[in-house]
């Protein structure tokens, strides 16, 4: 044990380990956030459809050779979000189909871009470690510079303070959008604010846990949460608590036991929720 | 309600302020660099990879791979599988010692440069034979592309 603690003390000297528990914990934070509102409102699976579309839009940045990826990835992936969100509002059956329409048709046509990239001179183009790593967030979350510290720290804050400062009409639009609607709330303009922040939350986390598993970390925190707590700002609480612990330990356990890092954090997820899961059983037998 | 995300706000820009502040602002790209102070090196190691887990070693040949800079004349050890390319364009042999990440589904190198006069195929081992490369960590320019590998190298074969 002792060998592990100084290992990672070790670790922890690497500015590469240090920016990844900052940014992975920002991440966790934001996602458990609106992931609430986003279980709640039956847009779960929106995660993996966004997720692919930040994985297309970078496939064109790498293949239009922008040094800058974020200047193509983020607005189409806002603009998917409102068109995603938008559609869902109108049918259930067609928002499932565009969710899953646009998520495996941005995979696609992103890896096969990925493969169009240019060759870089001696050999043919090897993109895959890229691929791999933007897929299942095998280490990429340990090689962010610290400009990608920086822009999700400011990004992160923005997250929380616009959910802080609209709470009341997020928890009104999340729980009954036509109450809302019939009491004055603009619901249209909330649920393009939500769009537009899972939007950038789904951008960063890409590189936290992969863009295949980017839904995890919006949904185990808060169906953990809800299998025990009842009220809306309970579960959010609970919620967050759940993610940024998750977070933590997946992220340390990976680095010092040589796992991949976003199925390790998918991993503590899912354990947790299962625990909260026979928590609430045996809650409930003793109410019996 | 206000108050708490006005907190908050606060509280993220200290934290990244603490997190990104005065001792590292100078360079955006000292990513992976290990803090000189607390790094101990062995036998005029900077970089010893053998000790690592796959994950901290996969993520650190990305980080020189990135960041070359941060690296530059800085002595790497590190274990992985023997590759040799032919590079058509300048007719030469291209040897390598590649790292698969966690789970063995992508992998990724580092160049090497033997110290002395090595003939491949005769002083070379076998494709995918583990070796173990100590050498001193160089970038540079080819074909418009930044490449890196480890100069005057020492090559240990491992059973």
């Amino acid at each position: 044990m002792t060998e592990k603690i100084d290992k990672l003390m070790e670790y922890l000297q690497f500015p590469a380990v240090r920016y990844a528990i900052i940014v992975g914990l920002l991440i966790s934070l934001c996602s458990s956030l609106l992931g609430v509102t986003l279980v709640m409102k039956r847009f779960s699976f929106i995660g993996d459809g966004l997720s692919h579309v930040a994985f297309g839009a970078m496939a064109i940045a790498t293949v239009l050779n922008v040094t800058d990826n974020m200047l193509i990835i983020m607005p189409v992936t806002v603009v998917s979000a409102v068109l995603l969100l938008r559609t869902g509002q109108n049918t259930r059956i067609k928002g499932d189909a565009a969710v899953a329409m646009i998520s495996v048709g941005a995979l696609a046509l992103g890896y096969l871009l990925m493969n169009l990239a240019p060759k870089n001179g001696r050999t043919s183009a090897n993109l895959s470690a890229d691929v791999c790593s933007t897929l299942f967030g095998s280490t990429s979350i340990l090689t962010l510079s610290q400009k990608d510290v920086i822009t999700c720290v400011v990004m992160s804050a923005i997250v929380v303070a616009v959910f802080f400062f609209f709470y009341t009409k997020i928890f009104a639009v999340t729980f009954d959008e036509s109450f809302a609607k019939a009491t004055g709330i603009r619901s249209d303009l909330y649920n393009l604010l939500i769009a537009v922040v899972i939007a950038v939350i789904i951008v960063f986390a890409m590189n936290f846990v992969g863009s295949l598993l980017i839904s995890a970390l919006i949904i185990f925190p808060a169906l953990s949460a809800m299998r025990v707590f009842k009220s809306f700002r309970s579960v959010i609480v609970c919620s967050v608590i759940i993610s940024l612990f998750c977070a933590s330990m997946g992220l340390l356990l990976a680095i010092l036991e040589g796992t991949p890092v976003g199925s390790t954090i998918v991993a503590a997820d899912i354990a947790v929720f299962f625990i909260f899961s026979i928590i609430s059983m045996v809650a409930r037998r003793g109410e019996k | 309600m206000r108050k708490t995300a006005f907190l908050l706000s606060l509280l993220f820009c200290a934290a990244s302020m603490f997190s990104c502040g005065s001792a590292e602002t100078s360079d955006t790209s000292e990513t992976s660099q290990a803090s000189s102070e607390t790094q101990q090196p062995e036998d005029g190691i900077d970089y010893d990879l053998t000790t690592m887990s796959s994950t901290m070693i996969y993520s650190t040949v990305s980080n020189m791979i990135l960041y070359p800079d941060v690296y530059e004349g800085k002595m790497v050890k590190l274990e992985g599988n023997f590759s040799v390319y032919h590079d058509e364009g300048g007719d030469k042999y291209i040897f390598a010692a590649i790292v698969p990440d966690a789970t063995a589904c992508c992998q990724q190198g580092i160049e090497f440069v033997l110290d002395g006069d090595y003939k491949y195929p005769d002083d070379y081992p076998e494709e995918g034979q583990s070796i173990t490369i100590k050498g001193a960590f160089n970038s540079y320019d080819e074909y418009g592309f930044k490449y890196v590998q480890l100069l005057n190298a020492e090559m240990k074969v491992n059973a």
